[in-house]
């Protein structure tokens, strides 16, 4: 009897020791949780930022692993989110640019509070923090040759707008287009265009979209007509490259440094471009000010950032995988990283100290001092465009610079087009519970 | 027992062909009949709720100023496409034709652009045709003359585009019309030739009515390739400058896609469907008449 309990006592031990080790070795060798991440990969800077952080990260841990995919070019990013959406292969993380069409698609899982505390300002959409920031909004500003304006003597930043016409009008002496703009890219073209928007039309009012819908404003306004006659006489009097009509964004940084241009009006990512393409060209940068001798920069923080779907958040392993992800893409090593590599600006509440080029510091310091605001098309909640205006207008825009309309009929078509617009979608008129 | 056996056999083709008719079914079929009631709705893409708004879209497309202008240019350059193709392409196997040596060899050059993908020749004519670097322009500008911005103009782009397709496509067209030149009698020719017949009315009275069957196929396909370029577009000009080259694809997928208006973009779709019919079955019909058996 004795021996039978013995040896039953040891088969239990044995099997408990024996279950206990399996347990602990399949904990071991517990495999990594997949978690897909996807975003805009049109800038190649910041696309191997961002690709080499990721590769960081699945390095640094044996939990969680992050899978790529970097087919997603900037020009048609939210289109193909839809469409691996419609064929069932969103990804899990995603970089978030049209934060409330998302929203009102009930796909967006919202940021926990102690990842919210990591960042100086977080945009709510509908009310919720939905996205983590990585990189505030560019200034947009002149980054012009600064040997060939040493080589001719302009030495002095304009102090106002007739300076800066002076400035194109010395360049075109030289036999050089004064500027260079990337028409052919509808966005970029809206760079300009918000600067004369926000400089003489809205003065930096954070709400002017807003009002047009309560019908407080209109497009048609002799302040309007006179911004966009400002930004025609720019492309119809020789300041502009004279093949701005089909030239893209990415074209820029080869005529600055191929000299057939002297300015481009652009944002600081821009840079690290120019310095790849030559690293012996000096730039120098100013804001361009307005008659008074204004500036208004387009700058600050925006609801665009990393984000969770909802449906990968209804995995706890994945929604754990997103939390550390953001703390350790935003961890002091790895952003201060990203941010030189792509000359951005830091949207973290902790201060990111690091190495940058005089020009940079320039840069910092202007975004620092100068008044900011976000770009038309970048507001939220009853700020949000129409769907299609921006497309749309920056269209009709191209038709102003090649002279097929004039400003007038331009702001009267926007207009018109608002009205069509605004019938499908009105966010002063959205009840918030219904999302 | 034979009967029954007979009729298994009667049927077998009916079974060999189902696999293709349920995938062409489900994958076309299908598709199309929903995208009906897709035109009929408000829906951004992403939103799981889709609003029913009934004629609405068809109602705005009907005053919608953008969505005629792309109207204009897809007949425009369908037309224009159906027209130059097929004189370049004609042109071609009638200069093979008579080529001796290496025949085979031109024949492939010629064909060669068409394998290559629309998206990729559009970049590489971009580069081409690019204002500032463009090997075009840097060539007119050895000449003294001006540069040409061939996609910024908006007078230009369309040709420009056109002018691509054409060296992309003409290849294959080719190819047609050398098999049809191949299938003329030779006697005909030698007859005509012991009359002492012009070349030229040669060509109009005995080939150009014997080739009548290569031109249905190829002007029917030129066209309705004209009607739905897309990859050219996009690559080319994004329907820039301006609205100056978009067509009825390209505004289907900008609408639908990056405009968030699924609903609308169906419609417009629909609206080129019937169009595409429409032109096919006409110019079908029209061609048909002057094909002469040989």
């Amino acid at each position: 009897m004795k021996k039978t309990l013995l040896l039953y006592f040891m088969l239990l031990s044995g099997t408990v020791l024996f279950a206990n080790g399996v347990s602990e070795t399949s904990s071991n060798l517990k495999k990594p949780v997949s978690v897909s991440i996807t975003f805009a990969t049109g800038d190649v800077t910041t696309k191997e930022a961002i690709h080499t952080i990721v590769q960081n990260f699945n390095k640094s841990q044996n939990l969680y692993r992050l899978q790529e995919n970097l087919s997603i070019s900037t020009g048609a990013y939210l289109d193909s989110l839809k469409t691996l959406n419609a064929s069932g292969q969103m990804p899990d993380i995603f970089e978030c640019r049209d934060v409330p069409v998302f929203v009102r698609a009930g796909m967006l899982e919202p940021i926990p509070q102690d990842l919210q505390t990591l960042f100086e300002t977080t945009i709510p959409v509908y009310g919720t923090v939905y996205t983590a920031p990585f990189v505030a909004q560019y200034p947009h500003i002149i980054l012009y040759n600064k040997t060939l304006f040493d080589k001719w003597g302009i030495n002095e930043n304009p102090k106002n707008y007739a300076d800066f016409l002076k400035i194109c009008d010395a360049l075109k002496s030289h036999d050089i287009a004064p500027m260079a703009a990337g028409v052919a890219d509808i966005w970029h073209i809206g760079f300009l265009f918000n600067y004369y928007l926000t400089q003489y039309v809205t003065h930096g009012d954070p709400d002017f979209i807003s009002k047009i819908y309560k019908k407080e404003v209109k497009f048609n306004t002799p302040e309007m007509i006179d911004a966009m006659s400002k930004l025609a006489y720019l492309f119809q009097s020789g300041d502009m490259e004279k093949g701005f009509m089909s030239t893209k964004e990415n074209e820029l940084v080869g005529l600055l440094a191929g000299e057939k241009t002297a300015m481009i009006f652009t944002g600081s990512w821009t840079i690290t471009q120019i310095m790849e393409a030559d690293p012996d060209f000096k730039i120098g940068c100013f804001p361009v000010p307005d008659e008074k001798g204004h500036v208004i920069l387009n700058g600050g923080a925006t609801s665009q950032g990393w984000a969770l779907t909802k449906a990968a958040a209804q995995n706890p392993d994945k929604k754990a995988a997103f939390n550390a992800f953001i703390k350790y893409f935003f961890s002091k090593a790895q952003y201060t990283t990203f941010l030189k590599t792509t000359n951005s600006l830091p949207t973290t509440k902790e201060k990111m100290v690091y190495d940058t080029t005089p020009l940079m510091g320039t840069i910092l310091k202007l975004n620092n001092t100068l008044p900011k605001t976000l770009m038309w098309n970048m507001g939220v909640g009853e700020n949000e465009l129409p769907p299609s205006y921006r497309n749309w207008t920056y269209k009709k825009v191209q038709e102003l610079l090649m002279g097929q309309i004039t400003p007038q009929q331009l702001v009267q078509a926007m207009d018109d087009q608002w009205v069509i617009s605004i019938r499908d979608f009105n966010p002063t008129q959205l009840v918030k519970s219904s999302l | 027992m034979t009967l029954k056996k007979t009729g298994l056999i009667k049927r077998i083709p009916v079974w060999m062909a189902f696999p293709s008719i349920l995938m062409f079914s489900l994958f076309v079929i299908m598709p199309a009949v929903m995208s009906i009631y897709f035109s009929l709705t408000s829906w951004d893409g992403l939103s799981p709720h889709m609003q029913f708004i009934g004629l609405r879209n068809y109602m705005d497309l009907i005053h919608d100023e953008r969505f005629w202008n792309a109207f204009r240019n897809t007949i425009f350059l369908a037309v224009a496409l159906a027209i130059l193709e097929n004189i370049v392409a004609l042109t071609l196997a009638l200069i093979l034709d008579k080529v001796l040596k290496a025949r085979t060899l031109f024949r492939s050059i010629f064909y060669l652009p068409n394998l290559l993908s629309g998206i990729v020749t559009g970049y590489i004519w971009v580069a081409l045709m690019n204002y500032s670097f463009g090997i075009f322009n840097v060539v007119l500008n050895h000449l003294k003359i001006a540069s040409i911005n061939w996609l910024g103009n908006p007078g230009i782009a369309l040709w420009s585009i056109i002018f691509v397709m054409v060296w992309k496509g003409a290849g294959y067209y080719m190819i047609i019309y050398i098999a049809g030149l191949n299938s003329i009698p030779s006697d005909i020719l030698e007859a005509a030739d012991i009359d002492g017949v012009s070349p030229i009315r040669k060509f109009f009275s005995i080939t150009v009515p014997m080739l009548a069957g290569s031109f249905t196929i190829n002007l029917t396909l030129s066209l309705i390739n004209g009607l739905k370029v897309f990859d050219q577009i996009v690559a080319m000009t994004s329907g820039g400058p301006g609205f100056a080259t978009e067509t009825l694809t390209y505004q289907i997928y900008t609408v639908a896609f990056s405009e968030g208006k699924q609903g609308y973009g169906t419609a417009i779709a629909l609206i080129l469907f019937l169009l595409t019919m429409v032109f096919s079955l006409v110019e079908t019909k029209l061609i048909r008449r002057f094909e002469v058996e040989v």
